[in-house]
């Protein structure tokens, strides 16, 4: 599959399912539709919340603005409980998947995953797959910049949609732009914060600071008149 | 055009400080006295990731992304989220600094022959006649330009200062901890309107008045706060 190390699905639209009745064969809710809305939501206070204190202008504005929404394209490839565990293989090989989304219910809703290594020697894909883990899904809403914190121990999270899980999100979204507007901002209001501190701290001496090289190549900022007059050499 | 030039035709309120790189400030990062550990982190930490930083700056401000030059994404996230976490250490400690009124109300005033004006080894008798004025023509708004231009701006204070035939003396004045120091004249005779008017044309936000007890912030916005403080503390 293209896409840097750690990539572990490119979502497309599945035809693995059809459009048949909801059920669930084994009498029993779905839990990401029921129970496990409110865990969900603390976990995701928990992660953008609280846990900040005093927050940079440029990070917060971007934290506010720039959500998991803007990197979410394309929907979480989803099979039914019911195919062989032949016919995901196929799929999973034929899209370069690790993992794809399982429907237990008919209603093309992902309630369980089922990834390649689940799949080696499975009687069915119902036995195979394991319950949509709840650690791992997050909302639409969430900061991207709360989400990438979270990447750093996954290898992809699921985005719930209007109380659905409906996308997922691997370490290769990470070349998306969105990504880098929030990296940029972080990286503009550090280095501006930075900045300021360390000029204090070193007060009127901070440009003595610097290596000479850094000091050279702003000879041209910090020296107008010479440099204008070395220019004006004939 | 210079960098310096071309950007404060752009940015009344440039610094100097405005035409360093991020190469710089981390530089300046790594110098600064207790700064890092400040912020959570070590020298040896934060110079393992401060070229990763300063790629991943450069290539974004280039319309690359974070997986370029084949940067893991377990790395590039492991360094957004130390990159996150100190950006928030970093934006607590600075709204914690002291802000501009208590630097300037801390300064320090000595004369140019080393007498010191204020604190506790104050001289009692001031070398010239009240009202005292202490003005600056160094770094206007509190932003550092080029020695060069705050010399020429300090020479053009001093001539204006003569031309009204007011008697005057080079004073430093120096923040508590030694590390500021910007060169000032102390006017004799000089009242507060008369002084604030020098100082506002000398682009300061605030000038000193010193007496036989005070030192006295004066800022040159009207209606700001004034602060005031013992002269021999």
């Amino acid at each position: 599959m293209a896409g840097p190390p750690g990539a572990s699905h490119r979502a497309r639209p599945s035809t693995a399912t059809g459009n048949r009745p909801r059920t669930t064969p084994w009498g029993r809710a779905l839990p990401l539709r029921s129970t496990g809305q409110r865990e969900l939501a603390c976990f995701n206070l928990a992660v953008s919340g609280p846990a900040w204190g005093h927050r940079d202008a440029l990070a917060a504005l971007v934290d506010q603005a720039v959500t998991v929404r803007d990197i979410v394209t394309e929907d979480l490839v989803v099979v039914a409980s019911s195919a062989t565990p032949a016919e995901v293989r196929s799929l999973l090989d034929a899209q370069d998947f690790d993992l794809v989304g399982v429907d237990s219910s008919g209603d093309r809703i992902a309630d369980r995953v089922v990834t390649r290594d689940d799949l080696v020697d499975a009687a069915s894909v119902w036995k195979a797959s394991k319950p949509l883990p709840v650690e791992n899904v997050v909302e639409k809403s969430m900061p991207l910049g709360s989400l990438l914190t979270l990447l750093v121990s996954r290898p992809h999270v699921f985005v719930l949609d209007e109380y659905r899980v409906r996308h997922i999100v691997t370490h290769a979204d990470l070349a998306h732009p969105a990504v880098g507007l929030v990296f940029l901002a972080y990286l503009l209001a550090l280095e501006r914060v930075l900045l300021t501190l360390a000029v204090r701290r070193l007060g009127t001496s901070w440009f003595d600071r610097l290596t000479a090289d850094q000091q050279a190549a702003r000879h041209d900022a910090l020296h107008p008149e010479a440099t204008a007059e070395h220019r004006t050499r004939p | 055009m210079t960098l310096y030039t071309r950007k404060r035709q752009q940015n009344t309120a440039l610094g100097l400080e405005s035409c360093l790189y991020f190469d710089g400030v981390n530089e300046l990062a790594l110098k600064a006295p207790g700064l890092l550990n400040d912020l959570g982190t070590t020298a040896k930490r934060y110079q393992a990731m401060r070229h990763r930083l300063e790629g991943m700056r450069n290539d974004l401000a280039h319309g690359g992304t974070v997986l370029d030059r084949q940067r893991p994404p377990g790395v590039a996230l492991a360094d957004f989220r130390e990159l996150r976490r100190l950006t928030e250490a970093a934006s607590s400690l600075d709204a914690q600094s002291p802000g501009l009124d208590e630097l300037y109300v801390s300064t320090q005033l000595t004369a140019e022959d080393g007498t010191p004006l204020t604190g506790p080894d104050a001289v009692h008798a001031l070398p010239l006649d009240e009202p005292i004025a202490v003005v600056t023509a160094w770094n206007p708004a509190s932003v550092t330009r080029p020695r060069e231009e705050n010399e020429l701006a300090q020479n053009r204070l001093i001539e204006a200062i003569e031309s009204v035939g007011r008697p005057w003396l080079r004073v430093t004045g120096t923040s508590p901890d030694g590390s500021w120091v910007e060169p000032s004249i102390a006017i004799g005779g000089m009242n507060r309107n008369d002084a604030v008017t020098l100082g506002k044309e000398y682009g300061q936000r605030a000038i000193f008045q010193l007496t036989r007890d005070e030192l006295v912030v004066v800022p040159v916005v009207k209606g700001a706060q004034e602060f005031r403080r013992d002269r021999f503390t």
